[in-house]
C-alpha cells in the first residue's frame, strides 16, 4: 500500500486528477485546517464554513480532469480557490437575490483561480515555515495599510466598496492597495 | 486596457478586490496580451496566499469529512448511472438505425431483452477501472465512507435509487424506442389495403343495408298493427259508453233519481 503521507502536494494532486480518492483524502487531511480557518474568517458562521469547505473538495474532485496547476503550486491554488469560494458565499448571503446564478461557467470564470504561468512552487510546509517572516513583514505596515488589506482579502470588498466604507476616493484606495502589497513585498525581502 | 493600467491593477487582482468591470477588462487583457508581467503577478499571488498562515488555526468537525465522502459516493454513482444510461440510449439508437423494418411488436420485445441483458451485465460488472479504485481500496475515512463503512443506510438507499433509476431509465428508453419504432412504421410504411379486406368491407355494407331494410319493415308493420288496435279499442270504448248511457236513462226512469 502506498504511503500517501509521504507524498508531496503535487504528487497528491496528480493522483487526484487521475481519480485516486485516497490522494484526495490525504489532501483533505493536510489542508482542511488552513482552508477551514481561512473560510471561517471570511464567512464567520461555522455551518456555512463547513459547507464551503465541503464544496471546495467536492468541486476539486468533480473538476479533477480539467484542472490546470501552473507552476505546480498546489498551496496557492487551494488557498485562492477557498478564498474565492468563501467570498462569493459571503457576498451572496449579503446581497440575496441580486447576485448572478452560480453556474458551472460562473465558477470557471470567477471562482477557479488562474495562477500565474510562472508562479514559484510552494507547498503547505514551506508556507507554514514562513509564518514568522510574514508576521514581521506585516507588522511593519501601517494600521491603514493593514486595514485595507483586511477589508479586501477577508471582508471580500471591492475597491469601490472599500472607498465607500472608508469614505475616501476610489483612486486613493487603489493606490493604498498597491502600496500595501508593494511594501509587504519589500518588507519580506528585508526580513 | 493598456499595459500600464493592467500593471497598476496587479496587486488588486492578486488580492481579489477588483470591481466587476475591471475584472472583466483584466481577464480580456490577460487573454489578448502576451507581454503581461506574469512573474510579478505570480509573486503577488504567492504573497497574498501566505496571509491565512497568520490566522489562529481552527480544525473542522470530523463530520465534514464524512459528508464529503458521502457526497462523493453519490456523485460517483450518479455519474456511472448516467454513463450507463447514455450508453444504453446510444445502442438503442444504433439498433433503430440498423433495423428499421422489423415489426413493431417484435421490435419492442427484442429491444427489451437487449436492454435487460445489458443492464444485468452492467450490474454484475460495474467494475469500471475508476469504481474499482474508489470502492475496493481499504483504508481511510473517505475510502471507508465510499465503501459504506460510515453510513450503511446511504449505500443501501443509493443502491435502491440506482436500481430504481436504472429501471426507469431502461423502461423509459424502451418506451421511447418502441414509440420511435411505431412512429417510424407509421411514417415510413405506405397506406395499403389488401383485396380480401376490400371484399369483406363490401359484404359488411350489404349486410348492414339488409338489416336496415328489415328493421324499417318491422317498424312499419308494428306501426300499422298498433294503429288498427288503437282504432278497435276506440270503437269498443264508444260502444260501451253508448250502452252505459242507455242503462242509466232506463234506471232513472225506473226509480225517479239521478245517479251520484
Amino acid at each position: 500500500m502506498e504511503d500517501y503521507k509521504s507524498f508531496s502536494d503535487v504528487e497528491l494532486m496528480t493522483k487526484v486528477t487521475g481519480g485516486d480518492s485516497s490522494a484526495l483524502e490525504q489532501l483533505y487531511d493536510r489542508y482542511s485546517s488552513i482552508l477551514y480557518t481561512l473560510v471561517r474568517k471570511i464567512v464567520i458562521d461555522q455551518a456555512v464554513a463547513e459547507e464551503v469547505l465541503s464544496e471546495i473538495f467536492i468541486t476539486l474532485w468533480q473538476k479533477r480532469e480539467n484542472l490546470s496547476l501552473p507552476g505546480n503550486n498546489v498551496y496557492a491554488w487551494l488557498i485562492t480557490f477557498a478564498r474565492n469560494k468563501a467570498v462569493d458565499r459571503k457576498r451572496r448571503n449579503e446581497n440575496k437575490g441580486s447576485y448572478p446564478e452560480y453556474s458551472d461557467d460562473y465558477e470557471n470564470q470567477f471562482i477557479i483561480p488562474v495562477l500565474s504561468k510562472t508562479i514559484e512552487p510552494i507547498d503547505l510546509n514551506t508556507a507554514l515555515s514562513a509564518q514568522t517572516k510574514y508576521e514581521e513583514a506585516l507588522g511593519k505596515l501601517t494600521d491603514a495599510q493593514k486595514f485595507v488589506l483586511y477589508l479586501a482579502y477577508y471582508e471580500g470588498k471591492t475597491q469601490t466598496e472599500i472607498a465607500g466604507q472608508l469614505n475616501i476616493p476610489v483612486p486613493t484606495v487603489k493606490s493604498k492597495i498597491q502600496l500595501s502589497l508593494t511594501k509587504l513585498q519589500q518588507n519580506l525581502e528585508s526580513v | 486596457m493598456s499595459e500600464l493600467q493592467a500593471k497598476d491593477l496587479l496587486q488588486a487582482k492578486a488580492l481579489g478586490c477588483l470591481d466587476p468591470d475591471e475584472e472583466n477588462m483584466f481577464s480580456k487583457f490577460l487573454e489578448e496580451n502576451k507581454n503581461f508581467p506574469w512573474q510579478e503577478y505570480g509573486h503577488y499571488q504567492n504573497i497574498v496566499s501566505h496571509l491565512p498562515i497568520l490566522l489562529d488555526a481552527e480544525i473542522p468537525d470530523q463530520e465534514v469529512k464524512n459528508k464529503i465522502a458521502t457526497k462523493l459516493l453519490e456523485l460517483n454513482k450518479l455519474r456511472e448511472v448516467e454513463e450507463a444510461a447514455l450508453e444504453t440510449h446510444k445502442e438503442l439508437k444504433e439498433d433503430n438505425q440498423t433495423s428499421p423494418e422489423i415489426e413493431t411488436d417484435n421490435d419492442v420485445i427484442i429491444e427489451t431483452d437487449n436492454v435487460d441483458s445489458e443492464i444485468t451485465a452492467e450490474d454484475s460488472s460495474t467494475d469500471k477501472p475508476e469504481k474499482k479504485k474508489i470502492l475496493f481500496r481499504n483504508h481511510g475515512v473517505l475510502q471507508n465512507a465510499l465503501e459504506d463503512k460510515v453510513n450503511p443506510k446511504i449505500e443501501s438507499r443509493d443502491d435502491n435509487q440506482e436500481n430504481e433509476y436504472k429501471k426507469t431509465q431502461s423502461s423509459s428508453t424502451i418506451r421511447e424506442a418502441s414509440r420511435k419504432n411505431v412512429k417510424s412504421h407509421i411514417s415510413k410504411s405506405p397506406v395499403y389495403i389488401e383485396p380480401q379486406a376490400k371484399e369483406e368491407s363490401k359484404k359488411g355494407t350489404i349486410i348492414a343495408i339488409i338489416l336496415f331494410v328489415v328493421a324499417m319493415i318491422s317498424i312499419i308493420v308494428v306501426y300499422f298493427k298498433l294503429s288498427s288496435d288503437i282504432r278497435d279499442n276506440k270503437n269498443e270504448i264508444e260502444r260501451m259508453k253508448e250502452q252505459l248511457y242507455s242503462d242509466v236513462s232506463v234506471e232513472f226512469h225506473l226509480t225517479g233519481k239521478g245517479s251520484a
